[in-house]
């Protein structure tokens, strides 16, 4: 009785509504009201060991990935900072029953993946071959196996990767901004060096991996085809083995943030570009009723996509970088905002002042532009849930970050809520633009005096954190003139007479590009003529042509016409050597005095080059190219070094540049002189 | 005791797994003709609306190639209701994302929005059926970028000419002989009238297949499918009736220039039948086999071992009508063409008398039934699928079941296909060289 009651008020409700909804079909129609989420719910278990395990069952295709999660406090490592690095890269290594290889080699086989990390480990294989997978990844885990010769390599690669970025500006950023945001002696602030990781021992690595890679804290996921009992019955098994650590981590001590905001510069002469960082320590967590409008504050100045205040001002109005952004961090052992751009030299100091004028902006914010954040946070929330990863992790993040039950099926309706007040006023709670750090990281002669004016109290310090003074800008004594600059180089690399005889200059030189070895054949000749060819495993990948008149260039086979300002600019260097103009020519003037790899050179700028010469030996130490890519300016850097006599000229056999950020060293094999014809500029 | 009850449960529970993954479906026709498949899955409230039109580079007519292709383009152009480059921005305004794409076989358009949207992706599609606005700006403007598009991914990239030079070989008669880009001389010379009229032919609702999967109601959806659409007015049968090609029987051996490249490629091609039938998806394997990932045969041997080739691949390109199966080197050094055909006709005679190990069968199958799976993983993946099976191989079904196909392939199967089809006089070799300067 009440089921016939009930289904002819459905009948009834249904055909309403139907009938409510006239359709025109010439007109758009307006999107529904905000879907409900069915977020899927994992039944869990625990292990003895204290392993929490969830699994959720997902039974549309027939497919099982797994995923381990430790949820503990960062371990400061002291005299072995790497230790945990170097730890998980060695796991997966074999076990104590089977091999690398045939390990690596099985599951191949299946289909199937498996990686370990640090934090955790990750496999995904097809339901059917799960039981195989499990115990693969299972043993992985439990039963690691390590030996000395591959903690010898897992070093020698970990030290060979901190040699190639020890001059990247990006790095040096990172390190020092951690070092003086968090304190040295920190797990958030120590950094690896070569004797921390050479102090590493195989014992260590086996208490480091008893220690912390261990059940007590640790969570597996389960998701996909595979039935709840079946999971259950099949990891109390895997890893039943897995021996609890009784390790006390310490809980992290207190960090504070700037008393006033200062900016703290490390000098890296070598940057190409200035990389800021800039940011607070707060106390804001995911679980706190103000999450929502602190994401939204963040999404409209700089957490959002390309549409968001700072960069739209720092790239699109000014042009100081590609990209600038700002994230906001509310994790349970690292609560920051953060902000990051990497921008020209010689903006440094305005994009950091329009920067400070955004974050300070974000106090008031627009109806339009709560409304357009809150789309896209909706949109990108609910496009995400598709993906089984973005359940794995809701369904963790509720037990780590002690969420409220329903704040992933309640997200879309608390997006919904946010109002431009709230926004307005959560601002103040992370971010702090009276208790910054703002911090940069570039070549301190084309900015240092600059950044004096912005009002903050100015900090130096070294690449590792340390406190040291100012760099001094040297005065350029009144009597050196361009000419002489140019005449000094002219007769220090084998006299006017003789460079002025030179017609081209040929030359083959090699370098190594992502293990590949390359070769570059270029020949220079006067009236802007050149041609230079890149060759990788015999073959020619990149060619450039300009034979005076006109110019194209090839680029993994593709041909296209040189564009006009770059012909205009070969078109202007009509000697070889520009120091044979710098008398005729007003394109060129005297710079000043700066710092080329510690010693000082004096730079003459050019067209759209800076030339270096070094004040004693008046050689050619460097020259900088501003070059543009995708709208965007950007400085390519190339150092001259080991000067050697050809046919009475002195010419350097080592150049090093700086491309987007990567170091590459250039041996030259051999300079010919005036052997160019004009087939080598066909 | 303990160890041996846990293999015995190991063993069923391997058996109860071993299942194809099931889609739900249902499929009907609207009174006009078009073909409706919905797929509801409520578990992210998302919603991907595409139609498939069975029209391709095939069903054009002599010097008008590349109309289907253009199409594709054209039809974001704008409608009655939607103004002229406003399609994309009113996607993106409502949180979506959408594309297009063509084949010698059909065109597909599709858009993925969040549930609530699920209105909207269906007006836009029925807008693009229903009343398009072709005119002389939008098909000058189509124009250029179909040219530019061509340039990018043909005229002006290493080896870009390779598939127009398999369909020159291959195919004499068939439409295949033609490329889905077409040649820009033909679409500068046909006037506005002959896209009307091709449009007329073949964007019509009994052409079409709509595809709603996601979040969804099925009841109100097929209300809201009823209303934006059964009123488009039925077109014309289509008939087809393809020149049918004669089989080959000697081997031939062309040359093709390519300004582009700086070494040579070689190619071993075959026609090969229908990607309907069971011999198309046993090459399909054969393909894996021999050049699908770093321990496949030729890989290992031409590629890591011997260094005489940069590149193998086999490659089986199934269309409706006919398939393609070709090799493709290119070699390394001094590698001379007669080595690499050698090296390769030695796997092929392998292939046809011995059969393939039982561990590389077997990984043969994992490595299927892992793209399989993967293929079929989001919302949109699933209704390209449901699209494709019902369009070009006449059963929607297969989504579930073609897995099953691969998995009845047997050892024997794999040698027999290769015994019939890969033999050197059913070949056109091509060389592919670098232009003379």
């Amino acid at each position: 009785m009440k089921k016939s009651l009930y289904s002819i008020a459905a009948v009834f409700f249904i055909s309403g509504v139907i009938n409510a909804q006239v359709i025109d079909l010439n007109q758009m129609p307006k999107p529904g009201p905000t879907p409900t989420v069915n977020i899927a719910k994992p039944q869990t278990f625990k292990l003895k060991n204290g392993l929490t395990v969830l699994v959720v069952e997902d039974h549309k295709l027939p497919r099982v990935s797994t995923s381990l999660t430790f949820d503990h406090p960062p371990v400061y490592e002291g005299d072995k900072t790497g230790l945990s690095g170097i730890m998980s890269d060695l796991l997966g290594s074999g076990t104590s029953t089977i091999s690398k290889d045939d390990f690596n080699k099985k599951v191949d086989f299946l289909g199937a993946s498996i990686n370990y990390s640090a934090n955790g480990a990750f496999a995904s294989s097809l339901s059917k071959y799960y039981p195989e997978i499990l115990t693969l990844f299972a043993a992985g885990v439990t039963d690691a196996k390590f030996s000395a010769d591959e903690l010898a390599k897992s070093k020698a690669r970990t030290i060979e990767g901190l040699k190639v970025d020890e001059k990247s500006a990006q790095t040096i950023a990172n390190r020092v901004f951690n070092v003086l945001s968090y304190g040295k002696n920190t797990a958030l602030g120590e950094f690896d060096t070569e004797k921390s990781l050479n102090a590493i021992s195989l014992q260590d690595v086996e208490s480091d991996y008893k220690k912390y890679y261990a059940p007590q804290d640790a969570y597996l996921v389960v998701i996909g085809d595979v039935k709840f009992n079946d999971a259950k019955k099949m990891i109390e098994k895997a890893f039943d083995g897995w021996k609890k650590s009784d390790f006390k981590f310490q809980a992290l001590p207190k960090f504070s943030n700037a008393a006033k905001t200062e900016i703290d510069v490390v000098d890296v002469p070598t940057a190409a570009q200035s990389v800021i960082l800039l940011g607070d320590l707060h106390q804001l967590k995911m679980k706190d009723p103000q999450y929502f409008a602190a994401t939204t504050a963040n999404y409209i100045l700089g957490g959002g996509s390309l549409e968001t205040r700072v960069n739209m001002n720092l790239r699109e109005k000014n042009g100081f970088t590609y990209g600038a952004y700002t994230s906001l961090d509310t994790s349970k052992y690292d609560s920051n905002f953060g902000g990051t751009a990497n921008v020209r030299g010689e903006v440094t100091d305005k994009a950091i002042k329009e920067f400070m004028t955004e974050i300070n902006g974000i106090k008031t914010i627009t109806p339009l532009e709560l409304n357009n954040a809150k789309a896209k946070l909706k949109g990108s929330f609910i496009l995400s849930l598709e993906r089984p990863e973005t359940v794995a992790r809701f369904a963790l993040n509720l037990i780590t970050q002690d969420l409220p039950a329903d704040f992933y099926t309640n997200y879309l309706k608390s997006v919904d809520a946010i109002t431009v007040d709230q926004v307005q006023k959560v601002s103040s709670e992370f971010i702090k633009p009276n208790n910054m750090r703002i911090f940069v990281a570039g070549k301190t002669s084309q900015f240092a005096g600059a950044l004096d004016a912005l009002g903050y109290p100015v900090k130096y310090f070294d690449a590792y954190g340390n406190p040291v003074a100012k760099p001094e800008t040297k005065k350029m004594d009144a009597s050196v003139t361009l000419a002489a600059v140019g005449e000094n180089y002219l007769a220090a690399i084998g006299g006017k007479d003789k460079v002025s005889k030179i017609t081209s200059v040929s030359s083959t030189s090699t370098t190594k590009f992502q293990g590949m070895d390359i070769s570059i054949k270029s020949v220079e000749a006067t009236g802007g003529k050149k041609n230079q060819e890149v060759s990788a495993m015999g073959n020619v990948v990149q060619k450039m042509t300009y034979d005076g008149t006109k110019g194209y260039m090839v680029q993994q086979g593709n041909k296209m016409d040189m564009p006009a300002a770059m012909m205009a600019s070969y078109a202007r260097q009509k000697e070889i050597f520009p120091e044979l103009m710098f008398v005729t020519s007003k394109d060129y003037t005297l710079g000043g005095i700066e710092k080329i790899n510690g010693a000082d050179a004096y730079v003459v700028n050019g067209p759209d080059t800076k030339y270096y010469y070094d004040v004693k030996t008046g050689l050619k130490t460097a020259e900088i190219k501003t070059a543009e890519m995708n709208g965007q300016k950007m400085e390519v850097p190339t150092y001259f070094s080991n000067y050697k006599a050809v046919d009475g000229v002195m010419f350097p056999f080592t150049m090093k540049v700086n491309q987007m950020g990567q170091d590459m060293q250039m041996d030259v094999a051999s300079y010919d002189i005036n052997k160019a014809t004009a087939d080598d500029f066909k | 005791m303990k160890k041996k009850s846990f293999s015995v449960l190991g063993l069923v529970l391997f058996g109860a797994l071993f299942q194809a993954q099931e889609i739900k479906f249902q499929e009907y026709d609207l009174p006009n003709g078009m073909h409706v498949i919905l797929h509801q899955d409520n578990k992210a409230p998302v919603v991907t609306t595409a139609v498939m039109y069975h029209v391709g580079a095939k069903d054009e007519i002599a010097n008008r190639t590349g109309f289907a292709h253009f199409f594709e383009h054209l039809l974001f152009e704008g409608t009655d209701n939607i103004k002229r480059g406003e399609w994309m921005k009113i996607v993106a305004a409502n949180g979506g994302t959408n594309n297009a794409n063509t084949t010698d076989d059909r065109t597909y358009f599709y858009e993925t929005f969040p549930s609530n949207n699920l209105q909207l992706g269906l007006w836009m599609e029925a807008e693009r059926l229903r009343h398009p606005v072709i005119n002389e700006i939008g098909v000058k403007t189509q124009n250029e970028v179909v040219k530019e598009e061509k340039r990018l991914s043909y005229d002006n990239r290493p080896y870009g000419g390779i598939l127009k030079s398999i369909k020159t070989g291959l195919f004499k008669s068939h439409p295949y002989k033609n490329t889905t880009i077409g040649e820009m001389a033909d679409l500068d010379s046909a006037k506005l009238d002959e896209f009307k009229t091709f449009f007329k032919k073949y964007y019509v609702p009994n052409n079409a297949t709509l595809v709603v999967a996601g979040d969804i109601n099925v009841a109100e959806t097929k209300k809201l499918i009823d209303t934006y659409f059964a009123t488009i007015p039925k077109g014309d049968a289509i008939v087809r009736d393809f020149p049918k090609e004669a089989p080959i029987t000697q081997e031939t051996v062309m040359t093709a220039y390519d300004k582009n490249i700086q070494l040579p490629a070689y190619l071993y091609t075959y026609r090969t039948p229908s990607d309907k039938t069971r011999d198309s998806k046993v090459l399909d394997m054969i393909s894996s086999y021999l050049s699908n990932g770093k321990s496949s045969v030729l890989y290992k041997k031409l590629v890591d071992q011997d260094k005489k080739a940069l590149s193998v691949q086999a490659i089986n390109l199934g269309e409706e009508d006919y398939s393609v199966f070709a090799f493709f080197a290119i070699p390394m050094g001094t590698t001379t063409e007669a080595t690499l055909r050698g090296d390769i006709d030695a796997e092929i005679a392998k292939l046809q008398t011995t059969l393939i190990s039982e561990e590389d069968y077997q990984k043969l199958q994992n490595q299927f039934e892992n793209q399989f799976v993967n293929s079929n993983s989001n919302i949109q993946g699933i209704a390209a699928s449901l699209a494709t099976y019902h369009v070009l191989q006449g059963d929607t079904n297969l989504i579930n079941k073609e897995i099953e196909v691969y998995r009845n392939i047997t050892r024997e199967d794999i040698r027999d296909v290769a015994k019939k089809y890969l033999n050197s006089n059913q070949r056109v070799i091509i060389n592919y060289l670098p232009e003379k300067k």
